[in-house]
């Protein structure tokens, strides 16, 4: 709502500019620009959806009364003498739409340029002047917030006005001479003949003024907020009629509204007026009594505010006192205030008014010990990992277009759902992964000069179940993910996803056939070659989760993309991705480590050279030691590998071991060594066919 | 809340949707924080107070907050949040006292508990504290971007 300070003044003395513009920000009108003009001040403040009665400059001036305490002073309209009644006749067929209808009638009018006064006042608010008489009806909705509309009388068919629901397919041609097809949520206003104007929308081109009108006919009516609201958004009509109508003007403005307008008419284009007004229907105006118990002020604002105040705010508002108890008044809220109809919009009232800068604002409250949920510690830890270890968080979207599609997700292979409308234009795919938004950040950072382009992420995706599955279970799993992107090869991923996990205390398992307790844990992971059309054949694994007594899930992927999944995403540097689960890893921050005394007697390092089929895995090298069960075996390490056909036959290599004994008992003899090096051999030769080389 | 007697406090920080077209100051996604807190004796002076020391906590210093009155639906009174910040008012977000219709619905007595809500919008804070004047700058996702903010997390 645009407002022009000199038109304001006619209401109420108003202070210095600032002054005014702050006190309205701080009760309710928030000051959104002020723009100075040659004679005048126009002054935009936003209007809450609640309070129609600021839509005009009157209600406006009214909050400024109150404010600084001034008198406001409303022009009184009455349209007096008249000939005597005629023929033309006011019906309303859908109450429903429009409870109250008024017209009044002049004749012999001569409609031309406005003054300058009106000119310049509605080119301060923003509206171009077009004739005295349509001048008239916008300056006066400006001013009391009462939509009107001028009508040329004689290009009315049949002297009469019906006020209908549109039929269906019904057209129409608006002032703005395009032609719109009606439905039957919309009001329209009619002649005998067709309609004339879409009710609280916008007139017809038909019956407009021009300068050859002679008669007029000024509507005010009150059409319900719903057909004019309804109308504005399916024909995008929107008016300043129909925002005023949407959210419901002042009852009483519309007879004041219709005697102003005749009356600035007559004065500005001459002509006489035939009174009395033609009228249908009734005024639909319930002012709400509300009973205000003088401690409920308190109650909610925290703050003492006296029964003699509230009173004196409440009044000057224009709510009127019926009854009055020594804890409580009953107040009768003004027609205009029609969002004032409970208790607490009285409390509203007193505290925007007083301002909200009496409310302390040093009263703690209560304090409850709170703990981080394991949730929250597992997520802190997971992001600690990966900033320290160089990776920059991203947010991307949860919605992605239809091409990511083809990207196949570890967390569920069931199509992904679809947004309407689409969130993004393009994008309506709620996602089932992170990896090719994240790989496309990375693209678009290296394509624009990054120093690198590792990225993590952690987000919810959304993975529908297959309908035959879920028994009772909710038909959408959302896992909660974390998902990396940097360069290199697989190994490097691998051994990003295993540091994250050992922060985690998620650790690798020997072989998952044989899981035994780790540390006193009793889970952790195996990887295992995966298959996926997004990652390379042979350059990718899934990362299995095992605990006792439990089936074995995935929990990751870790996989060099494919070509093809590279050229989607824009990419054209090694790249390498990580996914993982979190969720249901939550148990994991629970653990607490129990400590095992470290030994204070010395260890021996020995190391084996292992010749093994190409074939046979480290990991199940490892696994054949780890099974002799000996207590000094403090750790074993891959030293190296490496391959000569010659030396090692075809289809061999050395497998360099290196072993740490240590017992925490005593001080190992190099005997003692010996045997568990040598039964070591031995469960290599008898499980992994293991030579060993002199 | 209606599987629950008071007192209640919650905390949620996460994403929100909506179809807005993105420009300058709109995304389609954001971050919201909001509160709930209800309990008997519950006030405005406590919202502000809650408000005032996240706003101090947050931007350092003794920071002042500002209510104006707005419009919204599940509080009344309602009000905008202002934080003030290197002689300017910044906007925080929304928030009020929650509306005794709320309470009714969920089964409680207005008359016996009071709460306050508040929803905070992160990129908004962030965008007038970084200087960040395109709110689209948050999810490019740009390295040259994201590294400026190294240790900002944890303050």
């Amino acid at each position: 709502m645009i407002v022009s300070l000199d038109w304001l003044a006619e209401y109420v003395d108003l202070p210095e500019v600032d002054a005014l513009t702050e006190r309205l920000l701080l009760s309710g009108l928030n000051h959104e620009s002020t723009k100075m003009l040659h004679e005048d001040t126009a002054v935009d403040l936003e209007v809450t959806s609640n309070r129609p009665d600021c839509l005009g400059h009157i209600g406006v001036a009214r909050e400024v009364s109150v404010l600084f305490q001034r008198p406001l002073k409303i022009p009184a309209a009455s349209v007096g003498g008249g000939e005597p009644p005629h023929s033309f006749s006011v019906a309303i067929e859908s109450t429903d739409m429009c409870p109250f209808y008024s017209a009044r009638l002049i004749r012999e009018a001569a409609v031309g340029p406005s003054p300058d006064w009106l000119v310049r006042r509605l080119e301060a608010v923003g509206v171009a002047s077009v004739n005295n008489v349509v001048d008239v009806t916008n300056y006066v909705m400006l001013e009391c917030g009462q939509p009107l509309h001028a009508f040329d009388l004689n290009r009315l068919n049949g002297e009469k006005i019906i006020v209908r629901r549109a039929t269906e397919g019904e057209s129409f041609v608006a002032i703005n001479h395009k032609e719109y097809k009606l439905t039957a949520e919309m009001c329209v206003i009619s002649d005998a003949k067709q309609p004339v104007a879409i009710a609280g929308v916008m007139g017809g081109a038909e019956t407009e003024i021009s300068l050859e009108t002679t008669d007029v006919l000024i509507e005010s009516a009150q059409f319900a907020p719903l057909p004019v609201r309804s109308a504005a958004r399916a024909l995008v009509l929107g008016s300043p009629s129909s925002y005023r109508f949407e959210r419901g003007p002042d009852p009483a403005a519309v007879e004041w509204a219709s005697c102003r307008a005749v009356e600035l008419i007559l004065d500005l284009a001459g002509g006489t007026c035939i009174a009395p007004a033609i009228k249908a229907g009734s005024l639909s105006s319930s002012q709400a009594t509300i009973d205000l118990r003088i401690h409920r002020v308190e109650q909610v604002l925290g703050v003492s505010i006296s029964g003699q105040r509230q009173r004196e705010i409440l009044q000057s508002l224009g709510f009127v006192e019926q009854e009055s108890a020594s804890d409580a008044t009953r107040w009768l809220a003004p027609t205009w205030r029609r969002d004032c109809t409970r208790e607490i919009d009285l409390v509203e009232e007193v505290a925007r008014i007083e301002g909200y800068d009496c409310v302390p604002e040093d009263i703690p409250i209560s304090a409850v010990p709170v703990q981080r949920s394991p949730r929250e510690r597992m997520v802190r830890v997971v992001s600690e990992s990966c900033v320290a270890a160089g990776f920059c968080e991203a947010m991307t979207r949860s919605v992605v277009g239809d091409r990511f599609e083809e990207f196949s997700s570890p967390w569920g292979d069931v199509p992904a759902m679809v947004c309407r409308p689409p969130l993004v234009q393009g994008a309506d795919r709620l996602r089932r992964t992170l990896l090719p938004s994240l790989l496309e950040a990375r693209a678009s950072s290296l394509s624009s000069g990054s120093s690198h382009g590792d990225l993590y992420e952690i987000a919810h995706v959304y993975v529908r179940r297959d309908g035959e599955s879920s028994e009772g279970a909710p038909p959408i799993e959302e896992p909660l993910l974390l998902t990396l992107v940097t360069g290199g090869d697989f190994f490097q991923g691998k051994g990003f996803a295993a540091a994250i996990l050992d922060r985690l205390g998620i650790y690798e398992w020997s072989a998952e056939e044989s899981p035994k307790a780790h540390a006193g844990v009793e889970y952790g992971v195996t990887y295992r070659p995966f298959e996926s059309a997004a990652m390379t054949a042979g350059r990718s694994a899934e990362i299995l989760f095992h605990a006792l007594g439990e089936k074995s899930r995935r929990i990751g992927v870790i996989g060099e993309f494919s070509e093809d999944v590279m050229k989607m995403c824009g990419c054209d540097r090694n790249s390498v991705g990580i996914e993982l689960r979190l969720d249901g890893l939550e148990f994991t921050t629970k653990y607490e480590p129990k400590l095992l005394a470290p030994s204070s007697f010395p260890s021996i390092d020995r190391d084996m050279n292992l010749v093994v089929d190409e074939a046979i895995s480290w990991a199940s090298i490892r696994a054949a030691i780890e099974s002799t069960q000996c207590d000094a075996l403090e750790s074993v390490r891959l030293g190296e590998i490496w391959r000569d056909a010659d030396r090692l036959g075809e289809g061999k290599k050395s497998v360099v071991v290196s072993i740490r004994l240590r017992s925490s008992k005593e001080t190992l003899s190099a005997e003692q060594a010996n045997s568990f090096v040598e039964a070591m051999v031995r469960s290599c030769q008898d499980h992994v066919g293991a030579a060993l080389r002199g | 809340m209606e599987q629950r007697k008071p007192p209640l406090r919650i905390v949620s920080l996460g994403r929100v949707y909506r179809p807005d077209t993105a420009d300058a100051t709109h995304y389609p996604m954001f971050h919201q924080v909001e509160g709930l807190l209800v309990e008997p004796g519950t006030t405005m002076a406590h919202l502000k107070s809650v408000l005032r020391s996240f706003a101090s906590s947050f931007l350092g210093g003794d920071v002042r907050v500002r209510f104006r009155p707005s419009f919204f639906p599940f509080t009344e009174p309602s009000v905008e949040v202002d934080m003030e910040w290197n002689g300017r008012w910044i906007e925080m977000g929304g928030a009020g006292m929650v509306d005794p219709s709320v309470l009714q619905s969920v089964g409680y007595d207005p008359d016996e508990v009071c709460g306050f809500a508040f929803g905070l919008g992160v990129e908004r804070i962030a965008a007038r504290r970084f200087g960040v004047a395109d709110i689209r700058d948050f999810y490019r996702n740009d390295i040259r971007f994201l590294e400026q903010f190294h240790d900002r997390g944890q303050a």
